[in-house]
Order: structure tokens, then C-alpha cells, then sequence
């Protein structure tokens, strides 16, 4: 259980009531991680998805030869590990602590519950999750533009 | 407006003008259709005037047995004048304005030449306005406005969506009937050329869709008048998400590839639909993320393998390129 402050920083549910925040509450979590250790590793089953409370989170791509290239780093209030909600629920990168890192961890099967039950809710959630996606998208294609013009 | 027809449609048409008083269940019967079918695709065909339903009459049967074709010069302040005054002759079936050297061309019947040349004489020479005319006597008709028939390309695409075709979309794969009979009712169909936009990058994003047939390549500016291509979407696929997803302005062009069948869903109706069934909310919206989800690994995996000069695998699906029409200058 965790108090509806915490959970009104994060974008992914912004627009819910505090009735709806309080459902979500009952099934989050607080987990705090060191700089240097993983959240999760890629290609292990999603089980929950990850909201940046302090700290920052560096998203890296396995590029083969044990090596890995960071795509990305997140900050506070924004979500992370997705693939929770998304099929096939396999983590496609893997997320590793920059910094001491405090994150909300919300088991992705609960929130499927909660989105099959409150219409509004699943709309709002899954709105904002497609939104945090398609800016990450937007992002990446701008730096592919600016390398395409190198 | 052009309303398009199918080839059920066109074959429904063939039967009646070979005969446009056969019983709607004779042509249920003849195509293999229910008739139920039958009469609401004649229905839909007369009430937006694709076709009318007429009696022709056959001049030589009631003792017209000479035909012309009279080409008039008129003064072309007088034009419509002119054409309306001979429009208004019983002798004449039908009068057209015209470009060349003609400005009115029509068609006559009469008894005899005897009463063509008092035709021409006593009514077509006094109308104020007419210059010259021409007389062609015709000899014999071969084909007549009647037996036109529909050409088979004007008829190829498909105008009603049935439920089977959504059933198969990724989008909407495991919604129940009824459900699918919803996006159905607001849903439409549309063809485009190859090389045809769909929609433009940083349009304004208010339908989501599912290509029917053909194939999609969906590209982004990239300066200088140069477009990348970031993926093709062919059969069942849908693209257009960003209907769905705030600030709701697309992020891409979609351009047809070849020519291109689409089911078109407003996504306002969709929202709708979404926020009263949580079911069919969680389908769609998990669709939409997973294909957003999916396109940013392929970006990602592209801009590593840019960033180490090769070095990393890109997925086959980034590589493959569609040939797009000459018109498009494409890199990536």
C-alpha cells in the first residue's frame, strides 16, 4: 500500500479519481535500487511495470557480444517497463539504476483486473501508456532524422 | 458525389437492365444471394440515383422509322436558350451541349424524311440564335444507351464491410458480433490509388485503419524533401494510431503502395464504444500500444545499428523496403 501522492506523480495515471488512485494503491509497491543494479533484464517475463519516483533509470539494449547500448533513461514520475501491459508481456530492454533510484512497481496482472472492471480507468491508463510510448517513439526517430543528416 | 459499386452490385445492374421488371427474388436466385440482399442493395442503388428504373420506348414500334443526328452552331450568348427551346420539341430524344465545332448536338425521331425536313424547315430554323446546322440520317443502331454496361474496373471495390473482415484485423481480433456490428455501423470503406496519401504527417489524426486490401508504406519527413519509409502495413494490419493517443496528430504519412482498400474507423465513435465496454477498451488500447511499442523497438534497433556503424543486427522487417511510386523520392 502506498500513499495517493505517490501515485498522482506519475503521468501514467494522471486523470484518475482519488477513488481510482486508491485501488491502484492497494496494489503498488515501493522498491528502492542502488546505482549499478538492474530493475530487470531483457528478454525476462513482465511482470510489472515501473514508475520513477526519485532517481534516474538508464533502458539498454542488448547489441550482442555480452555488450549493451543505452536507448534511453528515465526520470522522475515517468514509466517504465511496459511490456507488462503490452503482449507478449517479455521485457524487450533492460532497466538499470543510474543513481539510487526509488521506483513504484505495480504488478501488471492486477492492473489488467482493474482495467477490465472500471471502463474509464483502462481507457485513462492505457491512453497515457500509448502517449509515454509514442513520445519515446517521437524522440527516437528525431535522433535517427539528426544521424540521417549527420 | 461518385458512389462506389461492387461486382455483386454490377451484376445485379446487368440482370435489370436486361430486364427491369425481374422480381428482386429471380435475381437473388440468379446471383445466389438471399433476396433480403437483393432489395437492400437495389434500395441503396436507386435512393442515391446510381440507377433508375424506366420504360423505354421503342420508336420504330409506334412508326418513328427515321432517326438524325442534327449538330447546331448557335450564338453562344443564346447557347442555353437554344438548347432548352429544342429540348422542348416533342420530335428530339435527347439535346447535349458540346465542345468542337458544334456547340449543340441532338437526337431526333420522326415518321418519315418527309417529316425530318419539316422539322428542320419550320421549327429548328426559327429559333432566334442558331447559325448552321448539320443533319446526319442515321442508317442503323447497333448499340443503345440502354445496353451500356457497367465496366468491370468502375466495379472492383468492395462498398459494404461485413464482420468477417474486422474479425481478421489485428486491431479488433476477439470482439464478440454485436460488438463488431458497432464499429461496423460507424466504420467506412475506402479505395485509393497507388501512390495515394492516406493521411499526412502532422495532419490532424481522427480515424484509425485497417487495410482491407493492398499494401501501406508509412513514412516520415526526414528534410530536404526526403521521406524515410518506417514500416508497410499490408491485409488485417491497422495504422493510424495516433487517432487514438493524445495530441491525436499523426506522426507519419501513409501512402499506398498499390491500390488500396481500407476500413476507415472514426475514433471519436471508438472512444465511445471504449469507455461503455471495458472488454473491447482493453482490446484496442492494448492493440495500439503494443503496435507504438513495436515500432519504437524497430527504431531503436535502427538508430543502434546507425550508432555502430552496421554492426547490429536490424530486424528483417526494417529492412524490407516496398517499391513506391516513381513520384516518391524514399531513402533510409
Amino acid at each position: 500500500m502506498v500513499s495517493l501522492d505517490l501515485l498522482r506523480q506519475a503521468s501514467l495515471f494522471e486523470g484518475l479519481s482519488d477513488d481510482q488512485l486508491a485501488h491502484i494503491a492497494k496494489v503498488a509497491r515501493e522498491e528502492t535500487f542502488e546505482p549499478g543494479t538492474f530493475v530487470f533484464k531483457e528478454n525476462e517475463e513482465a511482470k510489472d511495470l515501473y514508475v520513477v519516483l526519485e532517481g534516474r533509470v538508464a533502458i539498454l539494449i542488448d547489441i550482442g557480444g555480452g555488450r549493451q547500448t543505452m536507448v534511453d533513461t528515465v526520470a522522475r514520475g515517468e514509466t517504465f517497463g511496459w511490456s507488462a501491459m503490452v503482449p507478449p508481456h517479455i521485457l524487450t530492454a533492460s532497466a538499470k539504476a543510474v543513481e539510487r533510484t526509488r521506483v513504484l512497481s505495480i504488478a501488471g496482472k492486477e492492473l489488467h483486473n482493474f482495467c477490465l472492471e472500471d471502463c474509464r480507468m483502462c481507457y485513462v491508463i492505457m491512453e497515457n501508456l500509448a502517449k509515454t510510448i509514442s513520445i519515446r517513439l517521437k524522440d527516437t526517430r528525431l535522433q535517427l532524422i539528426s544521424l540521417l543528416h549527420g | 458525389m461518385a458512389h462506389p459499386v461492387d461486382e455483386i452490385d454490377r451484376r445485379i445492374i446487368a440482370l435489370l437492365q436486361a430486364d427491369g421488371r425481374r422480381p428482386n427474388v429471380d435475381i437473388a436466385a440468379a446471383l445466389g444471394l438471399a433476396e433480403g440482399a437483393v432489395r437492400k442493395r437495389l434500395g441503396r442503388l436507386l435512393s442515391q440515383g446510381t440507377i433508375r428504373i424506366t420504360a423505354l420506348v421503342d420508336p420504330a414500334q409506334v412508326g418513328y422509322r427515321t432517326e438524325a443526328v442534327i449538330m447546331v452552331q448557335v450564338d453562344l450568348s443564346r447557347l442555353e436558350e437554344v438548347a432548352r427551346r429544342l429540348a422542348s420539341l416533342p420530335e428530339v430524344q435527347s439535346v447535349a451541349i458540346a465542345t468542337g465545332n458544334w456547340d449543340i448536338i441532338l437526337n431526333a425521331v420522326f415518321p418519315d424524311d418527309h417529316s425530318l425536313l419539316c422539322f428542320l424547315q419550320d421549327k429548328v430554323a426559327g429559333i432566334p440564335g442558331i447559325r448552321r446546322t448539320e443533319t446526319s440520317h442515321i442508317l442503323k443502331r447497333l448499340k443503345h444507351i440502354g445496353d451500356w454496361e457497367l465496366p468491370l474496373q468502375a466495379a472492383v471495390a468492395p462498398t459494404e464491410i461485413a464482420p468477417e473482415m474486422l474479425r481478421q484485423a489485428d486491431l479488433l481480433s476477439g470482439l464478440t458480433d454485436d460488438e463488431l456490428a458497432y464499429i461496423i455501423h460507424m466504420a467506412s470503406m475506402r479505395t485509393y490509388e497507388a501512390g495515394a496519401r492516406i493521411f499526412v504527417e502532422n495532419e490532424e489524426a481522427r480515424e484509425i485503419y485497417i487495410v482491407h486490401q493492398g499494401r501501406v508504406a508509412l513514412l516520415v519527413d526526414i528534410g530536404q524533401g526526403r521521406q524515410a519509409v518506417m514500416g508497410t502495413v499490408g491485409r488485417h494490419e491497422s495504422f493510424g494510431w495516433p487517432a487514438l493517443v493524445p495530441p491525436f496528430i499523426h506522426c507519419e504519412t501513409a501512402r499506398c503502395v498499390e491500390r488500396t482498400t481500407v476500413i476507415a474507423i472514426p475514433t471519436a465513435g471508438l472512444r465511445e464504444l471504449c469507455l461503455a465496454n471495458c472488454t473491447v477498451c482493453y482490446t484496442i488500447m492494448e492493440k495500439v500500444t503494443s503496435v507504438i511499442s513495436s515500432r519504437l523497438k524497430d527504431a531503436r534497433f535502427q538508430l543502434i545499428h546507425m550508432l555502430t556503424g552496421g554492426e547490429q543486427r536490424i530486424p528483417p522487417a526494417i529492412m524490407q523496403i516496398n517499391p513506391l511510386p516513381a513520384a516518391d523520392k524514399v531513402t533510409i
